[in-house]
Parts: C-alpha cells; structure tokens; sequence
C-alpha cells in the first residue's frame, strides 16, 4: 500500500481512465486518418440526417420554446438517476428498518418535482403555440 | 454490513426555518396558480414565510444550547461539541456563528420582502418573484449553516441560481438582462474555480467534511497543518485556498472579483438589488469564515487577505466619488463594506495565527456589523425604491430639494447615510467601532485599521453629497404623496433596528457574551 493521505491512491485508476479514454480517440481518429483513402464527392461531404436531404444551413435560427422544453426534461432526466439507485436499494432499506422513511423521503421529492411540473403546466409552458 | 444512521427527528429541528421556507416557497407557487396575479395576498404570504422562519429560529437555538449558552465556533481541532451542534451527517452545523448569520440573513429578507410587497405589480407572475425571494433566502440560510464543502457547493449555486433569475426578472428592460447575463456569466466561472479548489482539498484529505464526524478523532484543520509542513503538498493547499476564495469573493463581493457588482446592482430590480447587498452577501461571508477560520490555517492566508482587504476598501469607496446615479453610489459603498468586513475575518485570523485569546471584538466584529449593514443598508435603498416609484429616476441629482418635497424621507436618507459612514447616534458607529478595535487589538495589523479609518473618511464625502443634493438644491417637482404599507414597514424595522443597536449597544452585545461564549 502506498504512504499518502487516504483517498488520494483510489483516483491513481481515475487518473488512468481519463488517459486512457484520451488516448482511445486520438489514436483511433488518428490512425484512420493517416491510412484512410481521400477521394471526396458531394453526396459524402453532405451533411448526414439519418437519410433525409438537408435543407438550408445548420446556423439557423430555431424556436427559444425549446430551451424550455428541454429545462422541464432535464428535470425529469435527474430524477430518474435519484429513483433507480433508489428502487434498486429500497429492499435492504427496508431489511435494516428503515423503509418507510427512505419511501416517504422519495415521495417528499417527488411530491416537490411534480409541484414544479404542475406549475409549469399551468402557466402555459407546455404548450406549442 | 454497516448500519446507515438514520437522521431523527430532532435532528431535522435544526434545519426547521429552512423546511419552514421551503414550505412556503411551494406555497407561494400554488398561490400563483389558484388566484393568479394576486400581488397583496402573495406579498402576505411571503412576509408571513419569512416572519415565520424567523420564530422558527428558536427550534435549532433551543437544541444548540447548553446551560442556556451556544458555543460561538465549532472548533475543528476540538471535538468537544460536535455532538450537540452537527446534525444532518455532520452536513449542517448550528453553532452561535451559524444561528447568528441565520438571524441575519432572514431579517434582511423580511425587510426585502416588505419592501417589494408592492413592486410585485409590476410582474406577470408576482407571486413567482416573491417564492425565488424566499428560495434564495433558502438557499442564504443553508449556506450559513453548511459544514460540508460539498453542501456549501451546493448551497451557493442554489443562491447563484435564483439570484440570477432575479437579477433579470425585469425580462423586457435590457438593463435587467444584460444584468442577469453578466452575473451568470462570473458566477459560473467562479462556481468552477471554487470547485476546482474544493476537490483539491478533498484530494489531500479524502473527505469533504470540515469537522470530525463519526469514525474520524481529527478535523481536516489539523490535517492541512500537517500537510502544509510537507513541500510536497504545500502549494497545492495554498493553491486550494486560493481557488475556494474566488468563489466567496464573488458573492461577497471584494476586491479582485467585485467587477460584476455595479453593473449587476444598477441593472436589477431594486428590491433585488437591496436583497444581493445584504442577505446574498453576509450569507457569503458566513462561508468564507466558516472555511478560513475553520479549514485553513490562518497563519498562510492572512498576509494575502489583508491586503485584499485594503484594496476593497480603497477600491470601494474611491470609485463611489464620481458616481451620479444613487444605485452605483450604492454598490460601490457595498463594495467598500465587503472590506471592512474582511478587516474583521482578517483580525480575527490573525489572533488565530498568533495564538493569542480571542476578544469579543475579534469574534463578534464581523457578524454585528453584518447586522448593521442588514438595518442602514435596507433602510437606504427602501428610500431609493420609494423615491424612483414616484419619480422614475435614480440620478443623485434629481434628489434636489427633496428635504421640502417630503421631509420624512429625507430625513431618513440622511439617517441611513449617517450609518453608512458610521457616525456615532447610529447603529454603523457599533460595527466600525467594532472592527476598528478588533483590526488594532490584534498585533501587526494597525495599518489595516488606518486604512480603514482614511477611507472611511473619503466615504462621508460622498454620502455627504447625496445630503447636500437633498437638502441644499432647490426643488424641481412638486411635493411626494406616494404611501405604501411594505415599504413603510420596511422603513420602521429599519428605522427601528439602525437605531436600537447604537442605543442598546451595550445590551445588544451582552445578548452576544451571555449566550455566545
């Protein structure tokens, strides 16, 4: 066991997943790079759509309504990394004595998510007009 | 398999004005949907929340007291209290400094609250403007009692958050956005700076908390002053230290990072303004003396601090000299207190380095002069907010002659300008006596206090000048006749709290002696 302050030896494997992810793209980008052949014809420098044709530039100016669609979903998207960690849990919470409280805690934060989605509901956000 | 340990039902008593805001935050939103636009019953909500909040503060005081006395500081190298005053898996501390800044911080939304019962008007959604208030008071209130560096993260981007929205709650005034972007803009980089530090220490000492909790006989203080005698890990505490500091000398506004506050000041609603100078930046000096007096050793950072302090207060109030809008004249004289303040932390560290016995003046500086500030402060832009509701104008100069168009606010403003410089019959007197005293008590800092001293000086020329407009110039418009119960009650607890702490001096830091030893 190497001497140091704790903690500090348990991020040497972080420290090497981070290299290693680096080196994983600039290798493989790279590599296909230098022996890959260049012969460029419009429809490959086209930009890719899942199949559609691409109308006019990608610069566009698009509607601000998203942005609040997307900050309601992201919301939701956080809940959902509390509640599985949660619900993968709540048995052995239960076990040790303390299931109601960890339920009833759950349901105080949900409780509160959903007062926020009520709210933005009622005050028209949810609607495309 | 370890048992989780279960926080109990007391323990969440000491969060109690907390729950009771966040209660009433939600409240405030259901408001908002059953009687929409209804600004005086969503003022009376929201003065109520806070009132509220404020008599729940005897909950956690109740727990924190032994023998009728609460300890000032937790101290990290002595685990004597940690049992009674941490709670919550040693994420909240209630000691005296925590229970103190928690007063504060939710008189000075009271105030703000009162204040803007009828600025609300002016919102589509006045009810959502008073549950950010009351959200980011929240927000100011964890942030003073957090004991976790990961809980004061967070707390302080729940403050940044909501200040931002209120910041640009005037969505359709550019001023009001350009504002909000600004602030958005600093605070985000400065959250990550300060981050960026916090995982630093936790790299060092492989955990987040700043006391000793179950399992662990030692505080991180300790464990910094061992690291610190090693070259190895030396500069990357002091580098540390150096990064958290960006991220409360953001909120509390001094020196190398107060470049947003003019302009962030000027452009957001006033009340929010008054709540920014007041309640944002003493929750934020919580924190900064919680993490300088009780994480890192004093003996390093109080040379650096120091001088920051000297600039702030050079900086402040030099710059508010040509300023002839009364809101800048305003955040630049906030900017200036941010550095008295910082003279306090800085004399209070320095007896700590030196290992001298802490005064009263030393400990108890700091927060009594917040509490000033929070009373004169309020009390100034309540005057501001009344004036421009009538007059639409926040230049010095068309203030000319308002001592004839209406003497009570005049009379006022100079009241509060009076303590804002700290002369003596007002509660500014108390702070400055205070932090003067506590900056020559402690050895090697006397130039700190002549500073201070001198600016404080230049600081009545320009206060002075607002009176002198008031007073001396002729009036332009005809008499004010403009009344409105929040801002006058605003005005009273003012009034009311400027005067008794100079009055009451003497009791009002007694209160501090007997139940804080």
């Amino acid at each position: 066991m190497p001497e140091g302050p704790p903690g500090v030896t348990d991020f040497q494997a972080i420290a090497w997943f981070a290299i290693l992810a680096i080196l994983f793209v600039v290798v493989a980008l790279g590599l296909s790079r230098l022996i890959q052949p260049h012969r460029p014809k419009p429809e490959k420098l086209t930009t890719y759509e899942c199949g559609e044709r691409p109308i006019g530039q990608a610069w566009s100016q698009f509607n601000v309504r998203y942005y609040i669609f997307a900050l309601v979903f992201v919301v939701f998207d956080i809940e959902t990394i509390f509640i599985y960690p949660w619900a993968v849990r709540l048995r052995n919470f239960a076990d040790l004595g303390i299931g109601p409280f960890m339920f009833v805690e759950m349901l105080v934060f949900l409780g509160i998510l959903v007062l926020g989605l009520v709210y933005a509901w009622r005050k028209g956000v949810l609607k495309w007009v | 398999m370890p048992t989780p340990i279960l926080p109990s039902g007391e323990q969440f008593l000491t969060i109690l004005p907390e729950l009771v805001l966040l209660a009433g935050g939600m409240l405030l939103l259901v408001v908002e949907m059953v009687w929409p636009r209804n600004t005086r019953l969503s003022a009376v909500v929201g003065i109520g929340t806070l009132a509220a909040a404020l008599v729940a503060l005897a909950a956690p005081w109740q727990l924190a007291a032994e023998g009728g006395r609460v300890p000032f500081l937790l101290n990290a190298a002595d685990p004597a209290h940690t049992n009674t005053l941490l709670s919550l898996s040693g994420t909240v501390v209630s000691d005296g400094l925590a229970l103190a800044f928690k007063a504060i911080l939710l008189t000075g939304g009271l105030i703000v609250m009162l204040m803007s019962a009828r600025y609300g008007e002016r919102f589509r959604n006045p009810a959502e403007f008073f549950s950010l208030l009351v959200f980011a008071t929240l927000a100011s209130l964890l942030l003073a009692g957090a004991a976790d560096l990961l809980m004061i993260y967070l707390a302080l981007e729940f403050l940044s958050i909501s200040s931002y929205i209120l910041v640009g709650y005037l969505k359709f005034q550019p001023r009001s956005t350009e504002a909000s972007i600004k602030y958005f803009l600093y605070g985000a980089i400065t959250a990550a700076v300060m981050l960026y530090g916090m995982s630093l220490v936790y790299g060092l000492t492989g955990t987040t908390n700043l006391y000793p909790t179950a399992g662990r006989d030692f505080g991180v203080q300790t464990q910094l002053q061992t690291l610190l005698t090693s070259a190895n890990t030396r500069p990357a505490i002091l580098i540390a230290a150096g990064l958290i500091l960006v991220g409360l000398g953001f909120k509390t506004a001094i020196v190398p990072f107060h470049q947003w506050v003019p302009d962030v000041y000027d452009g957001s609603p006033t009340p929010v303004m008054a709540w920014l100078s007041v309640v944002s930046k003493a929750a934020g000096f919580a924190a900064l003396v919680r993490v300088f007096i009780s994480l890192f050793p004093a003996q390093e950072w109080v040379g650096p601090l120091a001088i920051l302090a000297a600039l702030t207060m050079v900086l402040g109030n030099l710059a508010a000299i040509p300023q002839t809008n009364i809101k800048r004249l305003l955040a630049y004289s906030s900017i200036s207190h941010a550095g008295y303040v910082l003279m306090g932390v800085v004399a209070w560290g320095q007896m700590q380095a030196m290992g001298q016995q802490l005064t009263p003046w030393h400990l108890y500086g700091v927060p009594v002069y917040l509490a000033t500030y929070v009373f004169m402060n309020l009390g100034a832009l309540a005057v501001v907010l009344t004036f421009y509701e009538e007059n639409r104008t926040h230049e010095i100069d068309d203030y000319a002659g308002l001592s004839q168009r209406s003497p009570v606010l005049a009379w006022l403003m100079v009241f509060f300008l009076l303590s804002l410089a700290g002369i003596p019959p007002t509660a500014g007197f108390i702070g400055k006596f205070l932090l003067l005293g506590a900056a020559i008590a402690a050895p090697g800092l006397w130039w700190l206090a002549v500073v201070a001293f001198v600016t404080t000086v230049i600081s009545v020329y320009y206060y002075w000048r607002v009176v002198q407009v008031m007073f001396l110039r002729p009036a332009q418009r005809p008499e004010m006749k403009r009344r409105e119960w929040g801002i006058a009650w605003a005005l009273g607890l003012a009034v009311f709290g400027t005067a008794a702490i100079f009055l009451g001096a003497g009791g009002f830091l007694e209160m501090f002696r007997l139940h804080l030893p």
